[in-house]
């Protein structure tokens, strides 16, 4: 336990932990402060001055954002000589500020607007000529005006310290100084994650998203809090929109999982809601073309050919979801497939079959609040920093901030494996069951295991070592650990924990909601059901999935294989081109209903857009269809009541409900965690089938991950945002014309 | 990158400081002697010498005055213009400069022989007033002794 110290503040008498910073003893207290380059988790920096207080004892007056509180310390934060140095500040700040509040974007919402008001005079004491620059273009996502900086440097300490990117500078000198990257005044462009956070934290107007720039001032827009439908770690963000339309992602004073952090896909990656691509009417194919009609005609015809179909055959319909429906989605999906038609063909397509993790799991899942106070993690595989930004984040966090031991297993240099790991085996492609198997196996196999996996085998020693040394554990297993492997990987917990070791995991599934529709009972078998389309099975409906786009001819070939291709989905995506129905359906935006991210926490999406009414939700088009059909499944007729099924259906569910949500956020569902002792021979030889797939003719693939090859990656949603396409198809022509990557 | 003397004291000066990037300034005073300016893939080389991002070399190189990542020119004249030198006629020595060389302070003569800089002080106080070139400090100037000073470099 921390020491406690007491303090006074103002007169009145306070507690906190010795050596905690004062402002935040203060802020925590309720006593404000005002302040612009204070901000929670960052090095203390000084530069604004804003937060001076007086401190008895001390000659002058102190920065509290730098000050760590004393026993006995006795502070004054309203008297006349701190209230006149915050005008002092202020005015200074403001010496160079343009005051275009009304054309600012950041106007109503400016950390700046609100202290002058609080803290500031009517009067500016300074004459001369403001410096008058140019806005500059920082990327195709961020823009910088250096007039209405203030020079806080929160923007670069949180590129430097939370992403580990350190893409920002100050660049020139005294009044003259800018924000900038590397070359800003020769034209470089701002080569980053374009995460955004920069823009996210700075209190000004001064980085700005070129997304929502002159679209909308901040109280002309709704903000709707909701879950992130682009990874698996399902981030909270505010989806501003305005009338109809989207207007921006920001995360501002969130209180979610992930503080104020969002990734590239978060930040700007939802305009697609509102693209003009977005299908507003069904489609039915008429003499081999698709052509817009009503719901009820393509109901109608849905229903009849099912029917008729069904009727030869239960499971000669197949009904196939995507990992990125909501659960209520996936829910009445996965019902309506097992209860109204009766067929036992139905799931999702997903290459990492989850099941074999969640069947076997030995230990419990780790938040991300949890993945921070980690004290070694060891990672088989997975490349976070591209594929679950979030997850990345905490890892550095546990790393920069708790000094954790970061052991790193992966066939690829990754940017974690390059800048935290304290231990990286670089090992053969596909060879991590040789990794899992030397560290449950005795050493005397050490030399084999190693070869196959193209390390030392004093590697693997150490690597064994720094795992058994360890008192809190977290594994981490990435995306390349599939079938036999990864049902090993669950139980491997079970040989390491003890009464002096606690283990928890944290997996990193693909898409948003991989786990949620799992637990709704979606398998991933849709690779499986794919070899019986055309012979078992006749006609497929399939929600929310573009195999076509994403794993290309053997998916068209065996689609147009089908007597009858239903699709629901966003967009005419190349997999609804080839369908004979296609259903429009809403957008995660004008939806009620949760996703569950990697850790199994359930968060809420909430509907912020009314749509154009013409779109249905996808439980909606379900409940249609079941009607017209005749079939009972156990319809409803809201996300709400949908989700009530799902707490008293499913067991990790139970408790669950929108109220709690909307009260707690995020609440963790409870997994099973299997207490039976598991042998070490029995997992080895679970192992073998997996060990002798390893191709021995690789070599170890020596490219480091380049710097956004996940984040950068255009899929069927982002291709439908305007900035990343545009952005993303001009950084691969140059690379392409000019061959540096 | 450099010459292996270059080299050499760039890898004495790292081995130098407990942290690497400790021995920024004067290693980049080294590259832009080697090479008349800080170039761009010297603040490169230098970056991933240090172990640091190529933006946080390019802050120091904008920061100082002292380094240039244009040409500097053959013969940098930098005169004093803090008190002493000013009260004992800097802005003559610099104006005079100005009329002679055709450039203003901050700009290079065509030919590339002379960059004029106004400096503050050199600590030299005694000698008022002083100019550098390059790293030879000239005393109690006078614009004849100007002219005799440019007429003399090689």
């Amino acid at each position: 336990m921390t020491e406690t110290v007491k303090i006074k503040v103002d007169g009145r008498e306070l507690e906190a932990p010795k050596g905690k910073l004062l402002i935040e003893v203060c802020l925590e207290n309720g006593i404000d402060i005002p302040n612009f380059c204070y901000y929670p988790d960052l090095t203390p920096q000084a530069a604004c001055r804003m937060c001076l207080v007086r401190i008895e004892r001390m000659p002058k007056l102190a920065t509290s954002c730098t000050v760590q509180v004393q026993d006995g310390m006795v502070v004054t934060t309203q008297s006349e000589e701190v209230l006149e140095a915050r005008k002092g500040m202020l005015d200074l700040i403001l010496g160079n500020h343009p005051l275009d509040c009304p054309i600012c974007d950041k106007g109503g919402q400016c950390e700046l607007q609100d202290q002058v008001f609080a803290h500031g005079t009517v009067y500016g004491r300074y004459e001369v000529k403001k410096n008058d620059t140019r806005e500059w273009r920082l990327s195709p996502f961020i823009a910088y005006d250096p007039q209405r900086c203030v020079r806080c440097y929160r923007c670069i300490r949180v590129c430097d310290e939370v992403m580990d990117v350190h893409a920002l500078g100050r660049i020139f000198r005294g009044a003259k100084e800018v924000i900038g990257p590397y070359g800003i005044d020769k034209g470089y462009s701002l080569d980053c994650e374009q995460c955004g956070y920069c823009v996210e934290v700075c209190p000004v107007g001064a980085l700005l998203s070129v997304d929502s720039r002159f679209r909308s001032r901040p109280w002309d827009m709704r903000e709707t809090i909701t879950t992130c439908q682009h990874c698996a770690d399902g981030c909270q963000m505010r989806l501003g929109t305005r009338g109809s339309q989207y207007v921006r992602v920001a995360s501002k004073d969130l209180k979610g999982i992930n503080g104020e952090f969002l990734c590239i896909k978060g930040r700007y990656g939802s305009s697609y809601i509102s693209s003009e691509e977005r299908l507003d009417n069904p489609y039915l194919r008429k003499d081999g073309k698709l052509v817009e009609v009503g719901w009820e005609e393509a109901i109608k015809y849905v229903a009849a050919r099912l029917k008729a179909i069904s009727a030869e055959d239960r499971d000669a319909v197949a009904v196939l979801g995507s990992p990125r429906l909501t659960n209520e989605a996936a829910f009445a999906l996965a019902s309506f497939a097992r209860k109204g038609l009766k067929t036992s063909n139905y799931g999702q397509i997903a290459d990492v079959d989850l099941t074999r993790f969640f069947a076997n799991l030995t230990a419990p899942l780790a938040t991300h609040a949890e993945v921070k106070k980690a004290e070694t993690i060891f990672m088989l595989g997975g490349d976070p920093t591209e594929n679950n930004p979030l997850s990345a984040m905490v890892i550095r966090y546990a790393v920069r901030k708790n000094g954790a031991r970061l052991l790193m297993v992966n066939s690829r240099r990754t940017k974690i494996a390059r800048r935290q790991a304290e231990m990286f085996l670089h090992i053969r492609r596909g060879a991590e069951p040789a990794v899992l198997a030397a560290l449950i196996d005795s050493d005397e196999n050490a030399a084999r295991y190693a070869e196959l996996a193209k390390v030392k085998p004093e590697q693997l020693r150490r690597l064994g070592k720094a795992i058994s040394d360890s008192k809190r554990l977290l594994v981490v297993i990435g995306p390349e650990v599939n079938g036999a492997t990864l049902e090993v990987a669950a139980r491997f917990a079970a040989l390491l924990k003890s009464d002096s070791r606690e283990v928890k995991y944290l997996i990193l599934p693909p898409y948003n909601n991989s786990v949620g529709t799992l637990d709704m009972g979606l398998r991933p078998n849709g690779h499986e059901l794919k070899s019986l389309f055309g012979t078992k099975i006749k006609a497929l409906y399939l929600a929310g999935s573009n195999p076509v786009e994403q794993y290309g001819n053997s998916w068209k070939e065996a689609l147009s294989k089908l007597d009858l291709l239903v699709v629901a989905d966003l967009f005419m995506t190349e997999t609804a081109q080839l369908a004979d129905v296609v259903f429009p359906v809403n957008s995660f935006a004008e939806l009620d209903g949760t996703y569950t991210n990697a850790v199994g926490q359930v968060q809420r999406v909430n509907r912020a857009l009314e749509g154009t009414g013409r779109t249905r939700p996808d439980w909606m088009i379900i409940n249609m269809l079941a009607k017209e059909m005749g079939l009972e499944f156990g319809a409803r007729g809201s996300a709400a009541s949908i989700f009530r099924d799902i707490a008293s259906e499913i067991p990790a569910y139970s408790g669950i409900s929108y109220d709690r949500l909307r009260k707690e956020w995020a609440i963790q569902t409870e997994r099973k965690i299997s207490t039976t002792a598991e042998q070490p021979d029995a997992l080895l030889s679970a192992l073998k089938g997996e060990i002798a797939k390893i191709d021995l003719s690789l070599d170890l693939d020596r490219e480091p991950v380049r710097q956004g090859s996940g984040l950068f990656r255009l899929g069927t949603l982002t291709s439908r945002v305007a900035v990343m396409r545009e952005a993303f198809k001009a950084k691969e022509q140059v690379e392409e014309a000019t061959g540096v990557r | 990158m450099f010459s292996p003397q270059t080299e050499a004291k760039i890898d004495a000066l790292i081995a130098k400081y407990p942290y690497k990037r400790s021995a920024i300034l004067p290693i980049i005073h080294l590259a832009q002697l080697e090479q008349g300016k800080v170039t761009e893939e010297a603040i490169h080389y230098i970056a991933d010498r240090l172990d640091l991002e190529p933006v946080e070399v390019y802050e120091v190189v904008t920061f100082y005055s002292m380094y240039f990542m244009e040409e500097i020119g053959k013969y940098h004249l930098q005169v004093c213009r803090t008190l002493s030198c000013m009260l004992c006629g800097a802005e003559e020595i610099t104006a005079h400069l100005e009329k002679k060389l055709g450039i203003k302070p901050g700009q290079v003569t065509p030919d590339g022989r002379f960059r004029l800089s106004e400096v503050e002080c050199l600590g030299s106080c005694a000698t008022a007033p002083v100019m550098q070139v390059n790293f030879d400090y000239y005393e109690n100037l006078t614009p004849e002794k100007v002219d005799e000073i440019l007429k003399n470099l090689p």
